[in-house]
């Protein structure tokens, strides 16, 4: 079980990204053999736990950890700049993306990352990914 | 007519019904409109028919603010002046521009942009360019149709490209024609010489570089030299006004303004002709994109206009020497551009021409130019990238980078001026802040009229060109007026 407490150290995807890495799960990828390992339980609370930082956007939270949402996107679709950007290729994380930068951008939700204008989840995707995958 | 005022016989004493000092855009249009009304003009050159480095020197300055090109590289000092390196751009400012816009301190002209209309209508054939063609028209001419932006958050906007059009050489014939046009070359105003209390010019003081002097007397007399050269003169002649000619609450060479010109941005787009890198042609016209900051977005995030034009490739590489980290290059089916903005800036009292303790080679001295700018000058760049970035993602164009110079905190501007100096002259009810009413005639001094982009209350992020020759349309329709009382 992923302790608890070391989610509330600070506030924001920063926050999240140090404290992640101290709680040594930065191998949990959707790539990597250890989130399977987890079970749907401890995904669950990871997935709780990661929501109150991400305006308990529950998407999100998944997408963190790379469970399964429904997807209505083939990656193929996806704007390739994102996928590029991004490097996703589950199914699951590119459909959410797809869909919630788009409303992002029709809401005028924009965020500046490395220059780049990103849609707000888009730049959150980033700091998890930068989170979970410390030399990316 | 032209005469040499090198000349001895060129005369030292003259007398017409207006003096214009300046053949530029300004100049030359208010000169030509009278003398074809009927109405006797001298006009005061300070150079020949070409360019030639002892008179050009005349334009030297000192530069004590953010840095800009050289004085006297950046202007023309000839028959024509500027228009000899003008590069054509007509567009005319937006009604808002005119406005009181109460984030922008100093903001708000005495007229409205329905007072221009009808000139910038006359000022386009004036300037080399078609008629009045400034919306979404535009497409359908050129044959394209607009890609469907939010105009809540941009908008596209036009402009018309003149050949461009050198005043000197379009107009030289008519003013050799013109029976009640006389235009004195190589001859330089050095003082407006006031009455006893400084209520009417009494004559401008002229004097060439091989030392021939002279006085023009007129019952008006335009200042139109440019946005640095009417405050210096203004400034200069203060013999009877110890802060200079109109000068009486120090307000003369205050709210220097130019327009911040600059690599903002770069996207990685699909090669489409939504925003062309080209001017386009249509019938003879040539048209030129860009997009701008909605109005709503200016006064929501408190920040002024600015719009920007796309170009293939990167004009500056060095304004990107992290841009490649995320995308090396270009995705296959993408393309790399980037945007070149022009913005307004607010105007700023502190930011001002002044005389510097150097002198030129007639005597005079020279002007000491403290061009400032501050973080909203710079704000209103991102917020217009930020805005077009956001569409280009809405809409699956493509993806856009701000340039890095917009986000390094530590730098406050990286832009150069787009030479362009505006509002050291303003236009204003109150002298006390201002230098000229809303009919360009300086506060208090019933014959002395100033033309040209120094009575910009604010800039726009829209050349000045078009703007210039309507104000000095209206100048001389006024001036005609007022002499046939």
């Amino acid at each position: 079980m992923i302790r608890r407490e070391f989610l509330f150290a600070g506030l924001g995807s920063a926050a999240i990204a140090l404290v992640l890495t101290r709680a040594r799960v930065a191998q949990l990828t959707s790539k990597s053999p250890e989130l399977d390992k987890l079970t749907q339980d401890e995904q669950t609370n990871l997935a709780n736990c990661l929501d109150q930082f991400l305006g308990n956007d529950r998407l999100l939270s998944q997408l963190a950890l790379g469970c399964s949402v429904p997807c209505a996107v083939h990656p193929s679709e996806l704007d390739p700049l994102i996928r590029n950007l991004l490097d996703l290729e589950a199914p699951a994380r590119v459909a959410y993306l797809t869909q919630a930068a788009q409303r992002d951008f029709e809401n005028g939700a924009i965020e500046v990352s490395g220059g780049w204008v990103l849609s707000r989840t888009e730049r959150h995707a980033l700091a998890l990914k930068a989170a979970l995958i410390p030399s990316s | 007519m032209f005469l040499d005022f090198r000349r001895e016989d060129a005369g030292a004493s003259f007398e017409t019904a207006v003096a214009v000092i300046g053949s530029g855009p300004a100049g030359l249009t208010i000169a030509r409109e009278l003398a074809a009304a009927g109405i006797d003009v001298i006009l005061i050159e300070s150079g020949g028919f070409d360019g030639d480095a002892a008179t050009q020197a005349l334009y030297d300055g000192d530069n004590a603010g953010v840095p800009h090109e050289a004085f006297d590289a950046v202007r023309m000092r000839f028959f024509g002046g500027s228009s000899n390196c003008w590069g054509g751009g007509c567009i005319p400012f937006e009604n808002h521009d005119f406005e009181k816009r109460d984030w922008i301190p100093h903001s708000g002209w005495p007229i409205t942009r329905r007072d221009l209309d009808p000139f910038y209508e006359r000022a386009l054939p004036v300037c080399g360019a078609g008629p009045y063609l400034y919306d979404d028209s535009v497409w359908s001419r050129v044959g394209q149709t607009a890609t469907d932006f939010d105009r809540e958050r941009v908008r596209y906007c036009y402009w018309q490209l003149s050949a461009p059009l050198r005043f000197g050489e379009a107009y030289r014939a008519d003013a050799e024609k013109a029976p009640n046009l006389k235009v004195l070359l190589n001859a330089n105003a050095t003082r407006i010489a006031l009455n006893a209390d400084g209520s009417q010019v009494e004559a401008i003081e002229i004097k060439s570089l091989s030392g021939h002097t002279g006085r023009v007397r007129a019952r008006h007399f335009v200042v139109a030299c440019g946005g640095i050269e009417n405050a210096r003169l203004m400034l200069a002649s203060n013999d009877r006004m110890p802060a200079g000619a109109g000068n009486g609450h120090d307000a003369v060479g205050r709210y220097f303004m130019e327009h911040p010109y600059s690599t903002a941005g770069l996207a990685i787009a699909k090669p489409t002709d939504f925003l062309p890198t080209k001017p386009k042609s249509s019938n003879g016209l040539q048209f030129r994109f860009g997009l701008t900051t909605a109005p709503q977005v200016q006064e929501r995030e408190r920040v002024y206009s600015a719009a920007v034009v796309f170009d293939l490739g990167e004009q500056r590489g060095d304004l990107f020497k992290t841009g490649g980290q995320l995308f090396p290059s270009a995705p296959e089916g993408y393309v790399r551009y980037s945007f070149v903005s022009q913005s307004e800036q607010s105007p700023k009292p502190e930011s001002r021409v002044t005389l510097s303790s150097r002198r030129d080679a007639l005597g005079n001295h020279l002007p000491r130019v403290d061009w400032r700018m501050d973080a909203t000058d710079k704000r209103s760049i991102e917020v217009l990238m930020k805005m077009i970035g956001l569409e280009f993602a809405r809409l699956g164009l493509g993806r856009v980078k701000l340039a890095d110079w917009i986000l390094d905190t530590a730098a406050l501007w990286g832009v150069v001026a787009n030479v362009h100096h505006m509002g050291t002259t303003r236009m204003g009810d109150d002298p006390k802040t201002s230098v000229v009413d809303k009919h360009c005639r300086v506060h208090g001094i019933a014959n002395l009229h100033i033309a040209g982009s120094s009575v910009f209350v604010t800039s726009s992020y829209a050349n000045p060109t078009l703007t210039i020759v309507a104000l000095a349309l209206r100048l001389a329709d006024q001036l005609k007026t007022a002499l046939a009382k």
